[in-house]
């Protein structure tokens, strides 16, 4: 019975395997763009510098923010009373609420930098940091962020061309 | 339905071959391709069983699943492992389990590629814990291969040379998987999906190999039990198929060995170790320590490439310093676990230092988990039910593994910081996560395993 059933059941793998096969071709996600894909091998190569972020989380609940921008992203727009207002800047979702951010902004030559600390408290668990710098400044093209927890830090870039976060760059 | 069943079902005994001579070549062939053939290919069988440990950090980066959904599918395949292990255990004592063993892997590997196309937490839970069903059909059948084709006398050592499948299987996955998924230039950087249908490619080709090699019991083929062969003293291998009845008995007795239930207890603690830097470890080196994805699976790699060696060495070691006396091993290799990942989890943040850690944890652990999931319980158990007494190890060990998974990733979730940058209708997200509670998780298993098995230091072998 067995020896009866077997060329069959050789069919029936080869037609399966045929199957999978399209299955895969079918099935094959999109790479992401090449220029996403590949960024973090040319990042370096940038001719303008494109803004930085660094965020620091403490045990304590404080949150730190240095942001640094080029003036001409902001395109004619006052870039103090811009970034003064945080919510152009970020927001954050928490158990508790936190303190009013304490806001500081500069203007040096081409470049502004502004700088932000939140105090949510050492009992306060921070759950999401919403970044709306991309919305606030339409000619901003990319980010590079670092982000530092009390147990991990991150480093990568955000471009508004790329679905998710480039990592592993080359710094600059 | 009768069709399928026979078609599993442990062969009758042929009429038995009277040269000498050519009973031993014959044996002394199939004992070597039997010990090649389930130790590579229960290995094979590994990488499907492990390949969503590879693809979790990129599925999470993705979005698709949160750590609490991936330990939920995680878990779903351990919980159908355990549930796989333990009726399979029954199962193997009554079939041939060179069907059996190929048809567990070929399931295994459609249900990877199921995996491959699917998007959704219900569905990849549910292929996932089929897929722990299937693999379930691996361990018992190699351990009644095992029963049935090595003596008393030697068992050890080649329960030691199998138990390197573990290693085996794990390194392909950390290493070979991870090289298709991990980002150029250390890796190909194919999309997860690839992470699925590799395994399942070599889990056909793991079924073919076991269906052409593995054999039945030794008296199908007209050889005497291996106990003639061998005169090893012991009560001999299974008895034939038609004393279903007998079997079952002696399967229900394991339940009263009350070492067996410190054995799976012990063990069940151990999985939580184990498959804690299984499932977790590589995403825990790439979010708090800063590996990438290839450098982390490597030093997991380390960890299962030392396991090969530490299996064999408890084999060696139990049986030749120490009589065949199982507990002073254990203890050895229980503190060759537990001291490393001290060092892992709480020592210096230099790659040197946690990569030798890892490898003496790889090794102390794989040699303590050839005992307590499944050598000292089959010491302990009657012979003729060695796959019930793996089968109900087997239970309590993937219970543990499952469970652990689940508050696992649980733990992980509730510590999650998201930090998202809105783009219009685009959000790229960057996860945090803090590993402080599953951490004193983990090695609070591993201590209390080693705990439960020091308790068995008077335990008697059967046989």
């Amino acid at each position: 019975m067995t020896s009866r059933l077997l060329p069959y059941c050789g069919k029936a793998v080869l037609t399966g395997v045929v199957l999978c096969a399209v299955a895969l071709a079918a099935c094959t996600p999109e790479v992401a763009s090449d220029y996403c894909r590949n960024h973090h091998e040319i990042h370096a190569q940038h001719q303008d510098p494109p803004g930085t972020l660094s965020v620091t989380m403490t045990e304590q609940g404080l949150l730190k923010s240095e942001l640094v921008l080029p003036v001409a992203l902001f395109a004619g727009a006052d870039p103090r009373s811009m970034l003064e207002a945080v919510e152009n800047v970020y927001s954050l979702q928490t158990e508790k609420d936190c303190r009013e951010p304490q806001v500081s902004v500069a203007i040096s030559g081409e470049q502004v930098s502004a700088a932000y600390l939140s105090d949510c408290g050492p009992e306060n668990k921070i759950g999401q940091l919403d970044i709306a710098l991309f919305d606030a400044l339409p000619r901003l093209d990319e980010v590079v962020v670092t982000v530092t927890t009390p147990v991990a830090q991150k480093h990568f870039a955000i471009s508004r061309q790329c679905e998710s976060a480039i990592f592993r760059l080359a710094r600059i | 339905m009768s069709a399928i069943l026979k078609f599993f079902a442990a062969g009758e005994d042929a009429p038995p071959i009277g040269d000498a001579a050519e009973v031993d070549r014959l044996y002394r062939l199939h004992r070597r391709n039997i010990i090649v053939v389930i130790t590579l290919c229960y290995g094979l069988g590994y990488v499907c069983r492990l390949a969503f440990n590879v693809v979790k950090k990129p599925v999470m980066d993705a979005g698709i699943f949160t750590p609490e959904q991936a330990g939920l599918i995680g878990s779903m395949l351990l919980y159908g492992y355990a549930a796989g292990k333990f009726g399979n255990g029954f199962l193997a004592d009554y079939s041939n389990v060179k069907r059996f063993f190929a048809f567990g892997i070929l399931m295994s590997a459609l249900l990877n590629f199921g995996m491959s196309l699917s998007t959704m937490l219900g569905v990849s839970a549910l292929l996932w814990a089929f897929n722990g069903w299937f693999q379930g059909f691996g361990a018992p059948s190699s351990v009644v291969a095992l029963a049935n084709w090595f003596g008393n006398d030697e068992r050890g050592r080649y329960y030691g040379i199998w138990s390197t499948a573990h290693s085996i299987g794990e390194g392909l996955t950390y290493l070979g998987i991870a090289f298709l998924i991990a980002m150029p230039p250390k890796g190909l950087g194919l999309p997860w999906q690839w992470g699925f249908w590799t395994p399942a490619a070599i889990c056909v080709l793991a079924a073919f190999l076991l269906y052409r090699y593995l054999q039945d019991r030794p008296q199908t083929l007209g050889l005497p039990p291996i106990a003639a062969w061998s005169q090893d003293g012991g009560s001999g291998a299974r008895p034939a198929a038609h004393d279903a009845s007998r079997i079952w008995k002696d399967q229900l007795k394991v339940l009263a060995i009350p070492s067996l239930w410190v054995i799976a207890l012990a063990s069940s603690s151990m999985y939580i170790t184990r498959y804690a830097i299984n499932s977790w470890g590589n995403v825990y080196l790439q979010e708090i320590r800063g590996f990438d994805l290839f450098d982390a699976n490597l030093f997991i790699f380390l960890n299962t490439a030392a396991g090969i060696l530490g299996c064999v060495a408890y084999g060696y070691m139990s049986d030749k310093l120490f009589n065949a006396r199982r507990p002073p091993t254990n203890l050895i290799f229980g503190l060759l676990e537990l001291v490393p990942l001290l060092v892992i989890f709480y020592g210096p943040a230099n790659s040197y230092v946690l990569a030798a850690a890892l490898v003496i944890y790889g090794f102390g652990l794989s040699g303590i988990l050839a005992s307590l999931g499944g050598l000292f319980a089959i010491d302990i158990a009657p012979r003729r039910v060695a796959g019930a007494a793996m089968g109900f190890i087997g239970v309590f060990s993937y219970l543990g593994a499952g469970t652990q998974d689940y508050i696992s990733g649980k733990l992980i979730y509730d510590s999650e910081i998201r930090v998202v940058f809105s783009i219009g209708e685009n959000a790229p997200t960057v996860f945090f996560y803090d590993y402080t509670a599953p951490i004193i998780f983990w090695v609070g298993a591993s201590v209390l395993s080693l705990l439960l098995a020091a308790s068995l230091w008077r335990a008697k072998t059967r046989d």
